[in-house]
């Protein structure tokens, strides 16, 4: 993005307005205020009720009837949730290669294919969702917002030349994606302005006292924090990392990993008072079986290289059948350093 | 904390097993006869060690060979006391009696179901067992504090060590799964896992040398009146290591035999809350302490007897810092070979 693109939007997302001209009207979305926001949820509320009275389907049972007519199968869900995992991984993946520039860029497409299966495959889930009653709540209380908070001439619009459909879509193009927002969070002109905020006494958010904040204030704002919170983290990662939202979010998948790890294990030492058995190397730990969860927290325990070990062990277990400690390939590689120091010590000895 | 080692390898464990060494010298080792899945396990910890042994020759800056000797194999289990069969009973099952020197000679096999990596489901047959035979109770621990459960721990050795894929074949099938109940399993004894208050004092034997206890007498420590403990104890701890040694024969690696090094010491910690000193005389001349019985009976039925022969071998005063902490006496006492553990008559393998 070009500084002028990065001003404009700046500008904009401080007047908390939506700017729409068209037709040479000019017309203007205001932020909603607190008691137009509880009016918008009232909205909500009332629509909702009429349509369940009129008999349309909420969300979950728009879900269950996909299921019962073939539209939807829990394989689909499950294929969801196998492209987020892997979308996680690829980002550990490129944020641990992210010196090999061949194999980023590789790995980058790999994350924009899975992001664009995700979204045929979400969007193939909500294909029905405006059937639902919460999508008909939800598309009255929008246009209630349209109509109440859209000017023209400082008056309330009344959408004569100017259809309510094309401001809806219009309000909803204003709402920028999360790329945009975190490159305006981490560049001129915000980056100044909000570290200058304090000392300088700049209001960056132009919204009356009792105007709330708009989508676009609130994402702003919560990426500058994340920002802050990042150059402050006693880990913190290079320029190059914080500006490529790849490697940043790969960052943060490593780091919460890195915590969660922490945590299991500080949680593992207190519950385990047995000496014997923390200082084992080999740490069995009972799992619920109703519990897919317990399984998950015991394999996080394991660093990577603990991992390794057990994949290669699992592969000699499958190829053998059975296997004795000492085919395993880290026990042959123990046995190898273990007969090297004793060789030494004995020549440096005789 | 201690400093623990960042070289573990955890594994999700499904289920532990013991039974019955049966020595057909098979390899890989029969499956265990009489298995019974151990209820109430906390975590195991298993030490695999491997020892080499080089030999050199002159003229020769190579190894002449280097040679692998026995792998020692330590497993320590550590249940919560529940009412269900200890696992030293399960290591031991077979014996004649249950003095220590009889139970001291039995040998197991333990299994333990643990999932693979990549497993998705956690429910049925553990895709993966280890299974180490022919395995000897080497040393046990009874803990019983006042703010948490009461925990048994055993560290068995032995030399063999597999891992099976298969592990319907090797002990470890569905039924420990449903041995465990799905998920659905409970403390089975009297009063559930046995904490604080499943300590009988009115059925127990505490030593005399505890300041506040007079008698030698089943319920030293209770006041009949008020129905509450006399001496105020925080913590007891029972614990004998049975040193294993190997003895070896000519014609085959594995020991032929790995005998506990009797005399085997019993020992046994109370930690009692001072309410004045410890009242234990230090003289040069004559004797300062007296042999004392001690028996601990919890509410399970499980019973812990260590003899009438039992003799104060330290006390330490510690605590009533600045700080507000409670002074307590830790009494260590000392016995030889007396260890009775005998549990509901039903497990009383």
């Amino acid at each position: 993005m070009k500084h002028h693109e990065r001003e404009f939007f700046i500008s904009t997302i401080r007047s908390g307005k939506v700017f729409i001209e068209h037709n040479d009207i000019f017309l203007i979305i205001k932020p909603l205020t607190i008691d137009q926001n509880v009016q918008a949820s009232i909205i909500y509320d009332k629509a909702y009720k009429q349509a369940m009275v009129d008999g349309i389907m909420s969300e979950d049972q728009i879900s269950d009837w996909m299921y019962e007519s073939g539209l939807w199968h829990p394989v689909d869900d499950e294929k969801i949730e196998v492209v987020k995992k892997d979308i996680e991984k690829l980002k550990i993946e490129i944020y641990n290669n992210r010196n090999d520039n061949k194999l980023r860029e590789r790995i980058r497409l790999y994350i924009r294919a899975a992001e664009k299966q995700l979204a045929i495959q979400s969007r193939e889930k909500n294909t029905y969702y405006q059937n639902t009653r919460e999508g008909y709540a939800l598309s009255e209380k929008i246009s209630w917002i349209i109509k109440n908070t859209t000017y023209c001439e400082n008056e309330l619009y009344d959408f004569k030349d100017i259809s309510l459909s094309y401001i809806v879509d219009e309000w909803q193009s204003s709402i920028l994606s999360e790329s945009v927002i975190r490159e305006l969070a981490r560049e001129e002109p915000w980056k100044s302005l909000w570290s200058i905020r304090e000392n300088a006494k700049i209001k960056l958010i132009s919204n009356s006292d009792n105007e709330e904040l708009t989508a676009n204030q609130k994402h702003l704002i919560v990426w500058s924090q994340i920002y802050d919170n990042i150059q402050e983290s006693m880990d913190c990662p290079t320029d190059e990392v914080i500006k490529d939202d790849d490697l940043l979010d790969g960052w943060f998948i490593v780091q919460s990993k890195k915590r969660e790890k922490e945590r299991l294990e500080k949680e593992f030492e207190n519950k385990n008072t047995n000496e014997k058995i923390k200082n084992s190397s080999e740490v069995y730990v009972m799992v619920d079986p109703n519990n897919k969860q317990s399984l998950e927290r015991v394999n996080a325990l394991n660093d990577p290289i603990a991992n390794a070990i057990k994949k290669q062990r699992s592969q000699v277990i499958k190829m053998k059948g059975a296997a004795y400690q000492h085919d395993f390939p880290d026990e042959k590689q123990k046995l190898q350093i273990q007969a090297t120091n004793s060789m030494r010590s004995s020549i440096k000895g005789g | 904390m201690s400093h623990a080692p960042n070289n573990r390898i955890f594994y999700a464990c499904q289920a532990v097993a013991i039974g019955k060494y049966q020595n057909t010298g098979s390899q890989p080792p029969a499956e265990p006869l009489d298995r019974v899945t151990v209820h109430g396990v906390q975590s195991v910890g298993i030490n695999t060690t491997f020892n080499l042994e080089q030999a050199f020759e002159l003229g020769q800056i190579s190894i002449y060979e280097n040679i692998e000797g026995l792998p020692d194999i330590e497993v320590t289990i550590e249940k919560v006391l529940d009412g269900y069969p200890l696992i030293y009973h399960l290591a031991t099952s077979g014996a004649q009696n249950d003095s220590l020197v009889t139970r001291a000679k039995e040998r197991c096999n333990v299994a333990l179901g643990i999932y693979a990596d990549d497993s998705e489901a956690i429910s049925g047959v553990a895709p993966v067992a280890v299974l180490m035979s022919g395995m000897y109770v080497n040393s046990i621990s009874y803990t019983f504090p006042t703010d948490g459960n009461s925990t048994e721990s055993v560290t068995l050795v032995g030399n063999s060590k597999g891992w099976f894929i298969n592990s319907a074949n090797m002990g470890m099938d569905s039924n420990d799964a449903q041995a465990l109940k799905f998920g659905e399993d409970t403390p089975m004894g009297s009063g559930g896992i046995q904490r604080r208050e499943d300590v009988l004092m009115e059925s127990s034997i505490m030593p005399v040398s505890i300041y506040g206890i007079s008698t030698d007498i089943v319920g030293n420590n209770y006041d009949v009146t008020t129905k509450r403990p006399i001496a105020h104890i925080q913590n007891i701890t029972i614990s004998t290591d049975l040193g294993r040694e190997d003895i070896l024969e000519l014609g085959h690696k594995e020991p032929y035999y790995r005998s506990a090094a009797f005399p085997v010491e019993v020992t046994s910690e109370f930690e009692v809350i001072a309410v004045s000193g410890d009242f234990i005389n230090a003289y040069v001349n004559g004797d300062n302490t007296v042999i004392t019985p001690i028996k601990i009976v919890l509410r399970d039925g499980t019973t812990f007897d260590l003899g009438t022969r039992s003799r104060l071998s330290s006390v330490n005063y510690t605590g009533g810092d600045a700080g507000g902490g409670n002074v307590s006496t830790t009494y260590s006492f000392s016995t030889f070979n007396d260890l009775t553990i005998t549990a509901p008559s039903v497990f009383n393998t």
